[in-house]
């Protein structure tokens, strides 16, 4: 039982929104982090519930992928277009969340909101440049992903809710990574690792990096980005860019791993995302038992 | 080895019955895989476990725990707590009697310390009882307990087993004076002055001189981590006075008698007023070999005279129910070059915790349990459990054997690579055979050693032959040399008991009902592992009628005869022992009457399927006829007969454990891809569930070898209290498994029977450590085999 | 209704096991707890925090935990549960298959790996054991090391096929 004395379900996003403002209140949308976890319930008496606000769609439009707040892990995971997009990283980030009854429930925007160094989506969502659009009292507002994230379970959302997060659709010739390790087959990341690479020529000419679980929030490698521009999608690379990669991370000792493991772990995850996009090793298409 | 022995089985083992039961070797209901008799509720939902016991009127209890791990209680005010609406009583160590007992579900005597008190001015370890709360609905009791106002004074607080027992280090208890056995070293604290809970030494032969003739001396040391049970059903039950004034408690446990007989004692209550019942239970594992919250419910039903219901959360089944013990264990053994080996002794180090519940037994069974299963001309073994201010270790599945064989069973691989021999051959030549008297079980009486058991089955050889076919043993497969994937294959073997050897009584009561059925009353507890199917069949074959006239009630301190439950793999040989010997005094009775009735002998007569037959054939008569005539008829009784069984034996089920790994060089992570299980159960009473007992607990064992451990901080705080961070295994984590049942027939044992559900437990984490040796080259003696260890062992290897 | 001391708040209508039933909830209860309080017990609190699956039902065809949704989120919902499978004391292939094949020992996992079954062979009739494994993940079973409810889904989507 939770100590909260109110639970509203607005049909539209002004009304959600108009709730939304007064103090105490927060978005409930799968419920499986806000529920579990009581950092999410400090000072909130009421929730919102933003599922019948029509969101739970994922379309295409100007270039651009939407995903409504409302679109479920299982749905963003089994998605033909989010399986096609950079091989499918976000597909996969979204299948290995947590187990199937979870993914039913869960949202990629609650992922998104939770805010969590270790989750399993926003890694790809950032190599893939996706930005949040944001919806509250003082209207919409477009942040880029990158700026969105400010510690753990914190972010520049204010009384907002997730109204959809937009990806630009890629170039047919960008490929993508991602790789996940975890203490058993079904775990929280202990580390994870996404990226998408562009090449022309046998070159690098566009690439993003993106750990998590080492360092307050999903971490996105500018460095690492730049070392891989410019340079052949090959093995001595890969491994020039995990130095720079064990170096730039900010990994704390934990009940789940210590730094030192995970520093070293966020050179092997990154090496091994950055083979897949190279296709030096196979993608893995987890999305088939999401 | 020659020796004068004890003549074992002075309990009511007779050869008539080893006779007969070699004759019985055709059976029609037992060997079968029946379905279990309480599948339909398990599969449909139905209110069977105490979790879902209601009574009218209930309220609902939560305990306030210490956030502290070594203190004491300066003052206590409840008065805040108890001015909140909806609470009924707030009980606090001065509102109940202080009676010094054990937690641990153990006949009386118990061989566990008398250091609990229910509610104490002291509190010991983060999670330790302060205060218990009833209220009109859970979530009031929960937000009374934030209303406690308690003033502690902090004392230093003790976490590492090897500080605790040095001079000037926090001391936990002031000696045991109230134990029956104090000052005798048999149950009560051995030094409460140093922390030591217990403390023994065991000498078989003289272990230097034996180590003088070794050529190689391998030593090692060897730790083991703090887990859970993490059972399913938390622990949970409702306590009410009924209309006589009797206090009733529905509980989820292993053990109904013992927890009867404590209960009792610490509300000062006559035994004839209190009657536990055991429902279905979900699951136990030693977790509930415990009386845990029996007597927090009741204290408050007797406080409130109304009905209390507790239910732990899973929360607090990790930080504030029971755990294994963490060990120490510390290896010396000498063999020669031909690879005879010679001398073995072991030191184990227990972690008693703060309180000693099991922690002499369990210490103990380390060596105990294990050390035996190697021949060799003297053994040494030194047992010390230490007390620590962190949370309650107790009773866990395999009872000290999954320690002592991680080490011992390392140790054995080690000295097999010293001498370059395969490993499996080592244990071939120096296991244990049939006919061998136990060389640790016993004692050393003027240097003459008396064992107290033979091991008359012994199907290791067996389970050996066809583990290591099954597996391929000595088939080459690709190891992955110069890949960063590498895989290795390892194995282990182990034994166990079947119940403690002289500290068991167990058994039923078995009642003809008119249409031919059977009620079936037994005390032993099934918690899961289907022991009402399995003594159900015991009854069946013996009566000679299917399972279909059976009716199974267990258990219930008012109607079921006594049995000390189910822990100690003691369910199917000592209760299926009593069972059978009640269901042939029920079928003689049933013979003596058609005897009568059809002019023949009863010594000439059987039962085939609820059918009298006499020489002639089939009668006319059927079980139910003789219901009716006994009932109705002229020869008027009740047919109904009791057995129950005990002995001073306790035969060794053999098991091993090969399997096959995959590491990942670069990661560290170790993944287990096929596993290989052997059991010499003695006879499958029911080989689905006996299959079922050995996966489960070599999946347990997994988790044992690679993930499970509880951690804490600076503070002896839980780290990791749930299942996000207390990793099991999950279906993805599972090797594909294959079990070989091996029946060597135990003729003391029900239909052929030992025990099978702790054994399987002991083998899969040595044989992980083991693999992983073959893999990589590098020995890990402490589990779980992390990934970082395998780094770290690995980072050592190339700096060499 | 007086329950649980205070006065329920939320008037929601859903669908359980097929019956059309109202319900008042708090607006802090979840699933889980409402469904106690009307007496289907069979739905397990295991964990509360959504990480064993153990209190998995059916909401509008999906397998989902109940312990970690709002009660009040399951308004107008179509709910299956545990108790729901059985057709007038004649158990579901499903359930049939887990008693026969021993996939129940304590069974207090069992409900949440019925539902959780369900669920999968609704959308895989003739799943490879491979698939069975990852369809069952979350579930975590203390007791039979997952090889006779693996077996038992197999089994199930056998007799389901006639």
């Amino acid at each position: 039982m939770l100590k909260i004395t109110g639970y509203h379900s607005p049909m539209t996003i002004a009304d959600a929104v108009r709730l939304l403002a007064e103090e105490g209140r927060t978005v409930i949308a799968g419920g499986t982090d806000l529920l579990v976890n009581p950092r999410y319930m400090v000072g909130v008496r009421e929730v919102v519930d933003i599922r019948k606000l029509g969101l739970n769609y994922i379309s295409q439009e100007n270039g651009w992928l939407h995903i409504g707040a409302g679109a479920t892990m299982r749905t963003v995971a089994r998605h033909p277009t989010v399986q096609a997009l950079a091989d499918g990283i976000l597909a996969r980030g979204a299948a290995v969340c947590g187990s199937p009854n979870i993914r039913n429930m869960a949202t990629l925007a609650g992922n998104v909101a939770s805010a969590l160094p270790s989750a399993d989506t926003p890694p790809a969502l950032l190599a893939l440049d996706a930005q949040v659009v944001l919806v509250g009292e003082q209207g919409e507002r477009i942040v880029p992903l990158r700026q969105f994230f400010t510690g753990p379970a914190r972010s520049v959302r204010e009384r907002e809710l997730i109204r959809e997060l937009r990806i630009p659709l890629p170039t047919p010739n960008m490929h993508g990574g991602f790789y996940k390790i975890g203490r058993t087959a079904e775990d929280i990341s202990l580390v994870n690792a996404a990226t998408t690479l562009t090449v022309q020529d046998g070159i690098i000419t566009a690439a993003h990096l993106v750990l998590g679980a080492v360092a307050p929030t999903p971490l996105y490698l500018l460095t690492a980005g730049e070392a891989l521009t410019g340079q052949p999608p090959v093995e001595e690379t890969f491994q020039q860019v995990a130095a720079i990669v064990r170096e730039e991370v900010r990994p704390i000792s934990d009940q789940r791993a210590s730094a030192d493991y995970r520093r070293r772990m966020s050179g092997i995850a990154a090496v091994r995302a950055l083979r897949q996009a190279a296709g030096l090793a196979p993608h893995g298409e987890e999305w088939h038992h999401a | 080895m020659a020796h004068d022995y004890y003549e074992p089985g002075t309990g009511n083992i007779a050869d008539a019955e080893h006779q007969r039961t070699r004759q019985e070797a055709r059976t029609r209901v037992v060997g079968q895989k029946e379905r279990r008799v309480d599948a339909r509720p398990l599969v449909t939902g139905a209110p069977v476990y105490a979790a879902e016991f209601e009574q009218p009127n209930m309220l609902h209890a939560r305990i306030l725990h210490s956030p502290h791990a070594h203190a004491n209680i300066r003052h206590i005010d409840k008065s805040k707590a108890l001015a909140l609406p909806g609470v009924h009583a707030v009980l606090t160590h001065e509102d109940l009697p202080r009676v010094a007992h054990s937690t641990a579900g153990q006949p009386y005597v118990e061989m566990s310390p008398y250091d609990a008190y229910l509610l104490d001015s002291r509190v010991r370890y983060v999670g330790d009882w302060v205060a218990f709360v009833a209220a009109e609905t859970p979530a009031i009791a929960e937000e009374a307990l934030s209303l406690i106002e308690v003033d502690y004074e902090l004392l230093p607080a003790v976490f590492d087993p090897l500080e605790a027992c040095k001079d000037g280090a926090p001391r936990l208890h002031e000696p045991d004076t109230t134990h029956p056995n104090a000052g005798k070293n048999l149950g009560s604290i051995y030094d409460a002055t140093h922390n030591i809970a217990a403390h023994e030494v065991i000498r078989h032969g003289d272990f230097e001189a034996a180590m003088r003739e070794a050529d190689i001396i391998v030593e090692g040391e060897y730790r083991v981590p703090y887990i859970s049970h993490a059972v399913l059903e938390p622990h949970v039950c409702v306590a009410y006075l009924d209309g006589y004034e009797r206090m009733i408690v529905v509980s989820s446990t292993q053990v109904p008698y013992h927890t009867r007989r404590q209960l009792a004692s610490v509300l000062q209550l006559p035994i004839s007023r209190v009657r536990i019942v055991k429902p279905r239970v979900g699951g136990g594992f030693g977790s509930k070999q415990e009386m845990l919250l029996e007597p927090v419910a009741a204290a408050l039903a007797l406080k409130t005279r109304r009905p209390v219901r507790i239910e732990y959360s899973r929360q607090e089944e990790f930080t504030a129910a029971r755990f294994r013990h963490p060990m120490i264990m510390r290896m010396r053994s000498g063999v020669k070059r031909d690879g005879t080996l010679v001398a073995i002794s072991m030191h184990s180090i227990g972690n008693a915790s703060a309180y000693g519940t099991h922690s002499f037994t369990v210490t103990r069974s380390t060596g105990h349990k294990t050390l035996c299963l190697y021949r060799a001309k003297a053994y040494l073994f030194q047992a010390d459990a230490i007390y620590t201010n962190l949370p309650i270790t107790g009773a866990m599945r395999g009872y000290g054997a999954p320690q002592g064989f991680f080490a011992l069973e390392s140790h054995i691989d080690e000295i097999a690579h010293r001498l370059n021999m395969d490993p499996l051959e080592f244990r071939r030549k120096n296991h244990v055979q049939k006919g061998d008297w136990d060389p640790v079980e016993g004692e050393e009486i003027d240097g003459v050693w008396h064992s107290k058991r033979q091991f008359r089955s012994c199907g290791l050889p067996e389970c050996l032959e066809r583990g290591a076919a099954a597996i391929g043993w000595y088939e080459p497969f690709d190891r992955g040399d110069g890949k960063p994937i590498r895989r290795g294959r390892g194995m282990a073997t182990a034994m166990q008991g079947s119940g403690v050897a002289s500290f068991e009584l167990g058994g039923a009561s078995i009642k003809l009902n008119e249409d031919g059925s059977f009620n079936v009353m037994t005390g032993a507890t099934d918690i899961g592992q289907g022991s009402d199917t399995i003594l159900g069949q015991i009854a069946a074959e013996a009566l000679g009628v299917g399972m279909d006239k059976i009716i199974m009630h267990s258990a219930d301190t008012d109607s079921s005869v006594f049995d000390y439950g189910s822990y100690a793999s003691s369910t199917t040989y000592i209760s299926g022992g009593g069972v059978k010997l009640a269901a042939e005094r029920v079928r003689q009775q049933i013979l003596e009457v058609a005897g009568d009735m059809l002019d023949c002998s009863p010594e000439d007569m059987s039962i085939i399927d609820g059918v009298i037959y006499t020489p002639r054939g089939a009668s006319n008569l059927t079980i139910a006829d003789i219901a009716h005539e006994t009932l109705y008829g002229r020869h008027r009784q009740q047919i109904m007969a009791k057995g129950d069984f005990w002995t001073d034996d306790s035969p060794a089920p053999f098991f091993a454990q090969f399997i096959e790994v995959e590491v990942d060089t670069e990661t560290g992570q170790v993944r287990v891809t096929r596993a290989v299980n052997a059991l010499d159960l003695g006879k499958a009473i029911n080989p689905t569930l006996a299959t079922g007992q050995v996966e489960g607990a070599v999946t347990m064992a997994l988790g044992y070898a690679l993930s499970e451990e509880l951690k804490f901080d600076e503070q002896g705080r839980v780290r990791n209290p749930g299942f996000v961070d207390y990793k099991v295994m999950s279906t993805l984590d599972m090797p594909k498994m294959t079990t070989i049942l091996v029946e060597d027939t135990e003729y003391t044992g029900p239909f052929g029977a030992k025990s099978a559900g702790e054994v399987p437990t002991n083998g899969m984490a040595p044989a992980v450590a083991n693999a992983v040796y073959d893999a990589l080259g590098v020995r890990i003696r402490s589990l779980p085999i992390t990934p970082e260890k395998i780094l770290q062992a690995l980072d050592k290897q190339k700096d060499h | 209704m007086e329950r649980n001391g205070t006065m329920p708040k939320i008037e929601i209508t859903l669908k359980v096991n097929g019956r059309q039933e109202t319900w008042r909830v708090q607006p802090g209860e979840t699933l889980l707890e409402a469904l106690h309080a009307h007496h289907y017990r069979g739905t397990k609190l295991i964990c509360g925090t959504g990480d064993c699956c153990g209190c998995g039902v059916i909401l509008d065809g999906r397998s989902i935990n109940s312990c970690c949704m709002l009660a009040a989120q399951a308004g107008g919902a179509d709910l299956l549960t545990i108790e729901g499978l059985a057709q007038e004391g004649k158990l579901h292939p499903i359930q049939e298959a887990f008693a026969e094949e021993g996939a129940a020992q304590c069974g207090y996992c069992t409900p949440g790996f019925i539902m959780r079954t369900y669920a999968f062979l609704q959308e895989h009739p003739r799943p490879t054991e491979e698939e069975v494994r990852a369809a069952l993940a979350g579930n975590i079973c203390r007791c039979t090391g997952y090889v006779k409810p693996v077996a038992a889904v197999l089994r199930a989507a056998e007799n389901m096929k006639s």
